[in-house]
């Protein structure tokens, strides 16, 4: 184990330095040779900070994360539980584990079905390495320092193939982290025909979680995916997600931010053929000092595409929420439509929203809108219920719950889990609402 | 009067720019490019004081080491400050102070065909067709008249360029220049605060409401240069001022930069309404010459009441970089913003505004309507800031695009910072093309399409139009059919 | 009047006019009946020269030229008017700068002199207070906010306006009250003139009741499958689209 305090990229690098003999795949040349271009990366780029328009209002990483350690972490497979439990237990269904950034227990359990292909990163390099030769290449031309990051550190990762079925099997990965290093990559494509549920709970207790996603969606899929952030205290996570839209292929995706710590999830989507359709729905119920930012961008390449965004949340004590949302609609991409919303409770006045919602349109036929509100509860409303006999205090709930619950009530993510209302009264306990 | 006509297309052109001529008068022009000692060369013309002369080369040595800035959704060249000229003016209009009667008559047809008057006895006598407005006229660096000034020094109202307000009123100035817009706010406003020629300045006493529209009119017509004007206004408790300000600029191939700075300061109670009519030359169809309007326009609401009101029609230059903001300190200031910005052919625009809220019960509105029509390409950049203390605070923006053709962009990039639980805060933004139902029914009822266009579009607009000056309503309504020419069929 | 010869129509590939042929002659108000899907819309907005209809085969003469071929604002000047079944609105132009526009448009397009202000206003007032109209509504942003009744009340202000010689009225009376289509049917029947034709397109018998035609057309899968007089609706009223159609058939 080795304990170093990271406060630049230099420090990760020469961590990289130190464990690459270790890493997976370190007899690979095709995959040192990208480790190593993606640590000189890393070095040139920096580590984000404030400076970058992408990272504006999230308060330099360095600050954050402290100390971290790449500890060689636990193999013993963890019986996380979420106290969330599947709406229709019939489905196939299967949980992942990952501990301090790899996935615990023996990579062979992981099941074989004839329409479900699941591997880990050093079963992927055994079998079959030109499935994850393209991706981790593309990573190592990244802009993004958490990208080059990931790559250079990568020791374990989930590579999840899905053909047509009937069924629509559903995916829990959980992840848990004691204060190390954990980056962790999830690769899924649906193939034609292909429909899957997604869940993916993060935990964090300390350290730096640097997630990466890259989902492809073929032609005709649909993919429903529920990402619950940081539940951890002082933990940073860090997500960036892309994701590819064939031909009426539908993705929804339901994010929560819960946690006391900097949770950051940047989501990139592109629909790249007609038909597609994207819905990101989104919940922030923070106090403390937890900070979140939702950073996507939502690229219509192709006519008929449509996406819609909805991000409400309340923000208590010093919390501070971030919302980046862009919609882009390229040349060509006729009767594209991009709807985006982000609205706020504000419960303290050292509470901070910062909303910038997007638009950069190059194509005349489309239908393009988006709004932003913050404010205080409805004091008419909270007068209105008190006058009806309700105690102040359960007034307050009721507001912030049914302003919340239309994030979750549309949510197509959470068709399969209605857990929309469990999830908004565990966060308003936690935060004693 | 020499008109440049050199080829076909300049010809054709100028039917559609009416303003694009040239004057030709002989003119007191600086060396080409930008120097410490062309700094203290237009100092010296003007006679300033040094504490100016300071201010001036401070920022001089500041702009030297700052960056451009880059943000902006915009493409255009590096920009070489060294090919132009720092400083032009009319020979006669540089010696001293000037009444009306000596001004070169070649300006005053000038403005004449511009349809701005400067005969005072004319307008008194209902000659002319605007009446009840003071003029700054701005020639390339200097100013070369100013009217009413008589009729406003009665009420006590200080309207003159600010090279005359150094010499008469240097306190006021000195007092109120670079408070607003600090001298390193940005580059552009950096190098105004360095080599500013000229620009108008206005007081308004306490309690007095401001008899007369206020008006500058600014005129861009030696070739290679820029022009540097600096505004000052400064509305003193309980005053009212309206203050109005066109722009034009010949036709020439080459781009001309024009980097102003607009300060306001309201004090308690006081009221100043801002509105603007740009149409600067925007360039041929094909995106060639034109002028790069680089402005950096903010108003401090610093008295308790207070409100600063811009309105603003953007239909001219090649690029337009500006976002007249507010700072709204004084408790219950209320700060506007108004714009239609157009953009055809190959024009780009960046415009928006910043809210800045401080003071507590602050209240701000946005409305900002953009149409981008030919191969154009269009922004609006916004910021919305609730500070801690800005209790009670308001703001409502409004933000619509509209699409005509299929070549050109749309984009909006709004920043909101909400940092109060007592601050209410609502931005709507829409994008959308011309709709198509919409034309087809003017059409029906034999409207022809072009003038279709136009009619819808100033449909979009009538929120902001409402908000200017009847004057200057009227001029805008017809601008905005002008600007969207050929941007149909 | 108009001479519509084997006309067909497709939009978007799908035929929907398929070889249909109608004389109206000047001074005339024919009535056109047809189901749902039928192709009454089609019709109007072609004959009106909205794009994204697709004329495949057959012309159409109006005063013996070639309609088709002009831009809609040309036929408006010719003097063709659509009332439209769903009156566009156009936010931030006040109903009488829009009236003022068309008019003096179409004056200008027929060699005439445009209307000064002031008569405009007398003209318009008049005109407004004979349809039941509120000067208030004058003011209003163009069908913006307006009921359905008072955007097809509008529609025939701006009728009365524009004074055309071929005045196709598609599904006015759809969504009026009685009050509203009476009035609707008294400025049509004021309207009547020799010079001036009407071609009323509705599902409903009840408008003929109101605005008698010379001659009645039932309209089914793209063609004119019977003509006939007043008694056609009463036995369309009475019997429905059904027992036409398969006797047609």
């Amino acid at each position: 184990m080795s304990i170093q305090t990271m406060t630049t990229a230099k420090s990760f690098v020469d961590l990289y330095a130190a464990e690459k003999a270790r890493l997976p795949g370190a007899d690979l040349p095709w995959l040192a040779a990208l480790r190593e271009q993606a640590a000189a990366r890393l070095l040139e780029l920096g580590l984000p900070t404030a400076r970058m328009e992408q990272w504006r209002y999230t308060p330099a990483l360095a600050n954050r994360i402290g100390t971290v350690s790449f500890t060689e972490g636990g193999l013993e497979a963890i019986g996380g539980h979420t106290g969330l439990e599947l709406g229709d237990s019939t489905r196939i269904s299967t949980r992942i584990a990952w501990q301090d950034g790899r996935i615990a227990g023996p990579a062979a359990a992981l099941p074989a079905l004839p329409f479900l292909k699941i591997r880990s990163l050093e079963t992927l390099l055994a079998e079959d390495p030109d499935l994850a030769h393209p991706a981790l290449a593309a990573d190592a031309e990244s802009e993004s320092a958490m990208a080059l990051l990931n790559l250079a550190l990568l020791r374990d990762a989930l590579f999840v193939e899905l053909g047509e079925t009937e069924a629509r099997p559903l995916l829990w990965s959980r992840q848990e982290a004691s204060g190390g290093l954990a980056n962790t990559r999830l690769q899924m494509t649906l193939q034609t025909g292909a429909a899957a549920t997604l869940v993916e709970e993060i935990d964090s207790r300390a350290g730096l979680s640097n997630r990466r996603t890259t989902i492809a969606l073929a032609d005709g899929t649909s993919l429903r995916h529920v990402i619950l952030l940081g539940e951890g205290q002082d933990a940073t996570d860090l997500g960036e997600m892309q994701l590819r839209l064939g031909r009426d292929a539908r993705y929804s995706v339901f994010l929560r931010y819960g946690g006391s710590g900097l949770a950051r999830q940047a989501i990139d989507i592109d629909l790249t053929a007609p038909g597609a359709e994207a819905q990101i729905n989104g919940l922030y119920l923070l106090g403390g000092r937890a900070h979140g930012d939702l950073t996507s961008h939502i690229r219509h390449q192709a006519p008929g595409t449509s996406s819609t965004t909805l991000f409400k949340g309340v923000l208590d004590d010093r919390a501070r929420q971030v919302f980046r949302g862009k919609i882009t609609v390229e040349a060509g991409a006729a009767r594209s439509d991009g709807r985006m919303s982000n609205k706020t409770l504000l419960l303290s006045d050292k509470a901070e929203i910062d909303s910038k919602p997007e638009l950069m349109i190059f194509h005349d036929e489309v239908q393009c809108a988006h709004g932003a509100t913050s404010g205080k509860l409805d004091e008419q409303a909270l007068f209105y219920l008190r006058s009806r006999g309700l105690p102040l205090e359960e007034a307050r709930k009721l507001l912030i719950r049914s302003f919340l619950s239309e994030a979750a009530e549309g949510a197509e993510a959470l068709r399969d889990l209605p857990v929309g209302d469990l999830l908004i009264d565990k966060q308003l306990q936690r935060l004693g609402q | 009067m020499a008109i440049s006509v050199e080829t076909a297309r300049q010809v054709k052109e100028l039917e559609r720019y009416k303003y694009g001529f040239v004057t030709d008068i002989e003119a007191d022009t600086a060396p080409k490019g930008l120097s410490e000692e062309i700094v203290r060369f237009i100092s010296a013309k003007k006679g300033e004081p040094q504490w100016l002369l300071n201010w001036r080369l401070k920022a001089y040595e500041q702009w030297l080491s700052m960056p451009e800035p880059d943000w902006a959704q915009l493409s255009f060249p590096p920009i070489d400050y060294q090919d132009a000229y720092y400083y032009s003016a009319p020979k006669q209009a540089s010696d001293g102070p000037k009444t009306i009667g000596d001004v070169d008559p070649k300006l005053l047809e000038t403005y004449e065909k511009l349809g701005i008057p400067l005969h005072e006895q004319e307008i008194l006598a209902g000659v002319q067709e605007r009446s009840n407005i003071a003029v700054d006229a701005v020639f390339d660096s200097v100013s070369v008249a100013t009217t009413f000034k008589h009729k406003l020094e009665e009420a006590g109202v200080i309207f003159c360029s600010i090279s005359e307000a150094v010499q008469r009123c240097p306190d006021l100035v000195r007092r109120y220049l670079g408070s607003v817009v600090p001298v390193g706010d940005n580059k552009h406003a950096c190098l105004n605060s360095a080599v500013f020629t000229d620009g108008s300045f206005v007081y308004i006493p306490k309690g007095v409401r401001c008899p007369m529209e206020l008006s500058t009119y600014f005129r861009i017509n030696a070739a290679n240069t820029g022009q540097f004007e600096r505004t000052l206004i400064v509305a003193d408790e309980g005053s009212h001022v309206s203050y109005l300000e066109g722009c034009t600029a010949p036709m020439r191939d080459e781009n001309q930069l024009h980097a102003a700075v607009v300060e306001l300061v309201a004090l308690d109670e006081a009221e100043i309404k801002y509105s603007t009519v740009q149409n600067w030359y925007p360039g041929d169809a094909d995106g060639v010459g034109g002028i790069y309007n680089f402005v950096t326009k903010r108003g401090a609401c610093r008295g308790c009441n207070s409100k600063i009101s811009w309105t603003q029609v953007e239909t001219g230059s090649a690029i337009t970089w500006k976002y007249p903001s507010c700072i709204l300190q004084g408790e219950g200031s209320v700060g506007e913003f108004h714009s239609i910005a157009i953009t055809n052919n190959h024009q780009q625009a960046d415009t928006g505004t910043k809210m800045i809220h401080l003071g507590p019960n602050t209240k701000s509105r946005i409305i900002s309507k953009g149409i981008s029509a030919g191969r154009s390409s269009q922004s609006y950049r916004g910021l919305v800031k609730i500070s801690p203390k800005a209790h009670g605070a308001r703001n409502h923006t409004q933000c619509d695009s509209l699409l005509v053709g299929d070549s050109c962009a749309a984009h909006t990039v709004p920043y909101i910072e909400s940092r109060n639980a007592e601050a209410q805060v609502e931005h709507e933004a829409t994008t959308s093309r011309i709709s198509e139902d919409q034309l087809f029914y003017c059409r029906q009822r034999g409207i022809p399409e072009e003038q279709a266009v136009a009619l819808v579009v100033n449909g979009f607009c009538r929120d902001v139009l409402q908000q200017l000056p009847m004057e200057f309503a009227v001029e805008a309504q017809k601008l905005v059919g002008i600007s969207l020419e050929g941007s149909v069929g | 009047m108009l001479e519509i010869e084997n006309l067909q129509v497709a939009v978007e590939g799908k035929e929907i006019l398929k070889g249909l042929s109608l004389k109206l002659p000047a001074g005339e108000v024919h009535a056109i009946m047809g189901p749902n899907g039928s192709g009454k819309s089609t019709l109007s907005y072609v004959l009106a020269g909205r794009d994204g209809y697709e004329v495949t085969q057959g012309r159409v003469l109006f005063k013996g030229e070639d309609l088709l071929e002009m831009e809609p604002e040309k036929r408006a000047a010719a003097g063709v008017f659509l009332a439209f079944q769903y009156p566009v609105e156009i936010p931030g132009v006040a109903n009488t700068t829009f009236l003022k526009e068309a008019a003096n448009a179409v004056r200008m397009a027929r060699g005439e002199e445009p209307h000064d202000a002031l008569r405009f206003v007398k003209l318009l007032r008049a005109k407004t207070k004979e349809l039941g109209m509120s000067d208030e509504m004058l003011k209003r942003p163009v069908n913006s906010g307006f009921s359905g009744g008072e955007k097809k009340r509008n529609e025939m202000l701006q009728m009365a306006m524009l004074e055309p010689s071929l005045a196709i009225l598609d599904e006015t009376d759809s969504g009026l009250d009685i009050d509203a289509l009476k009035t609707v049917s008294d400025a049509v029947n004021a309207m009547r003139a020799e010079n001036r034709t009407f071609l009323v397109i509705t599902h409903y018998q009840r408008l003929l009741n109101h605005i008698v035609p010379d001659q009645i057309h039932v309209l089914a899968g793209g063609r004119i499958v019977r003509s006939g007089g007043q008694e056609l609706a009463a036995e369309l009223e009475a019997r429905g689209y059904a027992d036409i159609l398969s006797a047609a058939a």
